[in-house]
């Protein structure tokens, strides 16, 4: 008998075992590891999410970068501090606002995460939001979110990376099937990591071979040291400094003080110029297929919502002409129409800031960003709207009968609105 | 297509069930078509450039074969053709930018003309292969009639982009033989190609995190530092290619071909020359076979053999890539040899005892100061233009006035938290250097030649976890495909 033979036989028998061990292990373990400075920004928010369990959080804040500067922005000067990125998941100043105007429950924490596109945050409100009493997601997405050329596929995300054994686990083929890219590879590839449970995890593993090999390799290296007679292990680089001698490593990973918002941060004279390469590749080719695919995780996401009976509150994140004269004419137009159609046909609450003068250009710390006065303008805005129309109530039943008939009519015809084939 | 990708995953066991199904006289045919869907899969049309070449080789040799006055301009129209070739695809913007570089140097300015050109994977190899073929050729050895075999020759997809640059004596004849499948084809393949994989992904490219990292920002690194990280480089290097080698030569095992082997624990050499006998066998003999013995070799004056050495290795280093600092590598090698030769003869001059010679201690001392200088070397292979070469070798002469007041504070590798590999050096060279004597031991010892059957097969369990968690690989490709 040949021994490969052998040998495969047993790898698929371990591997069987394994898979039944390692996806009992649940999202709780993020809260688990100790208090490593290494970790990617999903990572920090899943295990701050995961210390809130069973506190109520009636508001979720979704979105990239857009929406991760002014809700951080906007706190660090409420507070009048200095606020890390890494560690800070909600909005203060949003709940000083709904408090003010007489709401109660106003918790909230913000899923904010760079780079977050509308495949993660359905894979987010999928898989995080069913407990907390959650009562409304707050989504800002910007045009960027439904056609970033150097997305690969929406399984090539850290936030998939983080929670896609959870998706498996759930057993919802339907929902882990619309996360693979096109061609044979794309669909081997989840095949592969359906079946063989470590597999592509190799950062989580390594993270945890790291903490184990840290703890096993500084007395090894202090007693070599000791020997020698001469100091112990050294002050050890921070990340930002790991990431400058190794540019291309674990790119998401963020240290506690690599992203900091300060309370009164200094105009940048060049802001409106210094991001704009990086968007132009970002916009130069625009891929259908990821707008497409996306506007469709987009759609998910609001069906979901409706399903559990969220309200959703969707804003057009504001972005400077500079930004949006990138992007061609008939993209942006797409972008809006999808949005006005999509929220229409699903109930969601839409409130556009990119269109009606509201931002001017103080408001900006770069062509997308929000500066300070942006985000408290902001933050002002969503506060204002969820009041006004109550968003913190449960949708009642009455509603959503309203709801499906509106979508029956609309569902078909939204898509020849946008004038894009899908 | 690469070895550590799904692509390759998925085409080997499709290959490999095809080639043992079908009838063998169509398996030659078929490992031609999988051996060209294995290198069209990255640009079609190269596949027509490899085709090319083949084709001109087989007739212009077969017209050498059979000419009687004219064998030898055959034989330089055959080896132009092959290196016209070579030059137009590998070297000729290097040398437009070495043309302006001189016309520079005269205050003339001159604007070469941009050549669209991207290197074909795996020309160094073939061509050479091609070179070698003819030569034997017009040295009066039996020409491959089959048309068929002579194209599987140079495009058979296991050596195909990084060689072992193969002999066609050993390699067709095999092509011939109407073998029946054995189980231990398969067994002793996937062992290498476990093996070599795992050589690639847990350690080069592991090791190519801190190399990377020291290459590109030298003065973020002390003296010491940077000879830690020349060490890492010598490892890299050689655990990517001994397990591209290993997966090459796995994956012909798995059709019952053997192709040469490439790497002989190259760390233990105890001199310069030792080293070109154990490090990329198939090259260094053939840069002796078709370059240094046809410019004369050692049968001749000893400066005139210096310079055969100088040129021969200088000539290699260029094989390597078109740029100045592979030449300065392959310079650095032909001096080391010539000064190996010297210091040869002056301990005869000086009667030194054969017996120390042949001590312990002493062989120690020479691997150790051949590992030393071939780490200095590695410098000018690795480093992207002689300016970084140049930092480096600063920063590693400044390195013995580092020792006289050291602390560990002044190692930035150990600060640096993650990956795990940068702590881990200090522990992870000495372990590499010491497998490579432990290994050297049990080479002879019939229980390291067969393995007990419990642990082969533990290995192979092991290996396939292991590469399980490395997978899917997004690792760089292999060095060696550059050439």
């Amino acid at each position: 008998m040949s021994r490969f033979i052998i040998a495969f036989l047993c790898f698929l028998a371990i591997n069987l075992l394994a898979t039944k061990v390692l996806l009992q292990a649940s999202l709780d373990d993020y809260t688990k590891q100790s208090q490593s400075e290494e970790r990617t920004w999903t990572e920090w928010a899943l295990a701050d999410f995961a210390k809130q369990k069973g506190k109520p959080l009636p508001i979720v804040i979704l979105g990239s970068s857009l929406v991760l500067t002014p809700v951080s922005l906007a706190d660090a000067n409420f507070f009048n501090g200095t606020i890390s990125g890494a560690l800070h998941h909600r909005s203060d100043l949003l709940d000083k606002f709904l408090a003010a105007s007489g709401e109660r429950m106003s918790s909230n924490f913000s899923f904010a995460l760079p780079g977050l596109m509308p495949s993660d945050a359905y894979l987010i409100a999928r898989l995080m939001l069913d407990h907390n009493n959650h009562k409304l997601i707050v989504y800002g997405v910007g045009p960027r979110d439904f056609v970033d050329n150097l997305l690969a596929s929406p399984a090539s995300t850290d936030p998939y990376r983080c929670l896609s054994k959870s998706l498996y686990e759930l057993g919802d083929r339907q929902a882990s099937l619309s996360f693979i890219g096109k061609g044979w590879q794309s669909h081997l590839d989840f095949i592969l990591a359906n079946h063989f449970p470590v597999y592509g995890h190799k950062e989580e593993i390594l993270a945890i071979l790291l903490r184990q090999w840290q703890g096993l390799m500084h007395p090894v290296v202090n007693s070599i040291a000791s020997l020698a007679i001469i100091p112990v292990l050294p002050n050890q680089l921070t990340v930002a400094d790991v990431h400058n001698i190794l540019p291309n490593y674990n790119p998401m990973s963020i240290g506690i003080k690599q992203c900091l918002f300060f309370p009164h941060p200094q105009i940048d004279p060049d802001r409106f110029s210094k991001d704009l390469n990086e968007y132009r590749q970002r916009y130069q080719k625009v891929n259908w297929d990821t707008f497409a695919c996306q506007t469709e995780f987009f759609k998910n996401l609001l069906k979901l919502a409706r399903v559990n009976d969220f309200n959703v509150l969707v804003v057009a994140m504001p972005i400077t002409s500079v930004n949006r004269e990138l992007l061609p004419d008939y993209v942006l137009t797409a972008y809006r129409q999808n949005l006005r159609v999509l929220t229409k046909t699903y109930g969601a609450s839409f409130i556009d800031l990119d269109n009606g003068g509201r931002f001017n250009d103080e408001d900006f710390g770069d062509t997308v960003h929000l500066s300070t006065t942006g985000s408290i303008k902001f933050i002002r805005i969503v506060a204002d709207y969820v009041r006004q129309h109550k968003l913190l109530q449960s949708r009642n039943s009455q509603r959503r009968i309203q709801d499906r008939i509106q979508e029956r009519n609309v569902d078909h015809t939204h898509l020849a609105n946008t004038g894009v084939k899908i | 297509m690469l070895f550590n990708s799904l692509q390759y995953l998925v085409f080997l066991p499709i290959v490999f069930i095809l080639f043992w199904l079908v009838p063998h006289k169509f398996r030659v045919p078929l490992l031609l078509v999988a051996s060209y869907v294995f290198y069209m899969s990255w640009r079609p049309v190269y596949g027509l450039l490899i085709f090319g070449l083949t084709v001109v080789n087989f007739i212009f040799v077969d017209r050498l074969a059979k000419s009687e006055k004219r064998k030898k301009a055959w034989l330089v129209a055959t080896v132009a053709a092959n290196l016209i070739t070579l030059g137009i695809f590998k070297y000729a913007s290097f040398a437009l930018g070495s043309v302006k570089g001189a016309l520079g140097l005269f205050d003339i300015s001159w604007r070469e003309p941009h050549l669209h050109i991207i290197l074909p994977l795996g020309i160094s190899f073939f061509v050479f292969e091609f070179i070698h073929y003819v030569a034997e050729i017009y040295k009066g050895k039996p020409l491959v009639k089959s048309f068929p075999q002579f194209a599987l020759f140079a495009s058979f997809f296991p050596t195909q982009i990084a060689g072992p640059i193969k002999r066609y004596q050993d390699f067709v004849p095999q092509l011939s033989i109407p073998s029946q499948f054995k189980w231990e084809y398969l067994d002793e393949g996937m062992q290498l190609i476990l093996m070599g994989l795992a050589k690639k992904v847990l350690l080069a490219d592991n090791l190519s995190l801190v190399v990377q990292a020291g290459f590109n920002h030298p003065e973020q690194f002390s003296g010491i530092d940077m000879w830690l990280i020349v060490y890492a480089f010598a490892f890299q290097i050689f655990f990517d290619f001994a397990g591209y080698t290993d997966i090459a030569r796995g994956s012909a095992k798995l059709f019952g071909y053997k192709v040469p082997i490439n790497f002989n624990l190259p760390y233990i050499a105890g001199s310069v020359a030792e080293f070109w006998h154990r490090w990329h066998i198939s090259l260094s003999t053939w840069l002796r076979d078709y370059l240094y013995i046809p410019l004369g070799g050692s049968r001749c004056s000893k400066w005139m053999n210096y310079r055969n050495l100088f040129i021969t290795m200088t000539l290699g280093g260029l094989w390597h890539g078109a740029g100045s600092h592979f030449i300065l590598w392959g310079a650095y090698q032909g001096v080391l040899l010539i000064l190996h030769k010297e210091y040869t003869a002056v301990l005869e001059k000086l009667n030194v005892s054969k017996k120390f010679l042949e001590s312990k201690l002493y062989h120690i001392f020479s691997v150790v100061c051949t590992f030393q200088l071939v780490c200095f070397g590695w410098v000018l292979f690795r480093a992207d233009s002689e300016k970084v070469a140049w930092e480096i070798i600063k920063k590693l002469m400044h390195a013995p006035a580092e020792i006289w007041h050291f602390s560990v504070n002044q190692l930035t590798i150990l600060q640096i938290r993650d990956p795990i590999i940068f702590p881990a050096l200090l522990v992870l060279l000495p372990l590499l250097i010491i497998s490579q004597i432990v290994v050297n031991w049990l080479n002879d010892k019939p229980i390291y030649q067969s393995l007990p059957w419990a642990m082969q097969v533990a290995v192979m369990v092991l290996l396939m976890c292991v590469l399980t968690v490395f997978s899917p690989d997004s690792s760089p490709r292999f060095i060696y495909f550059q050439f």
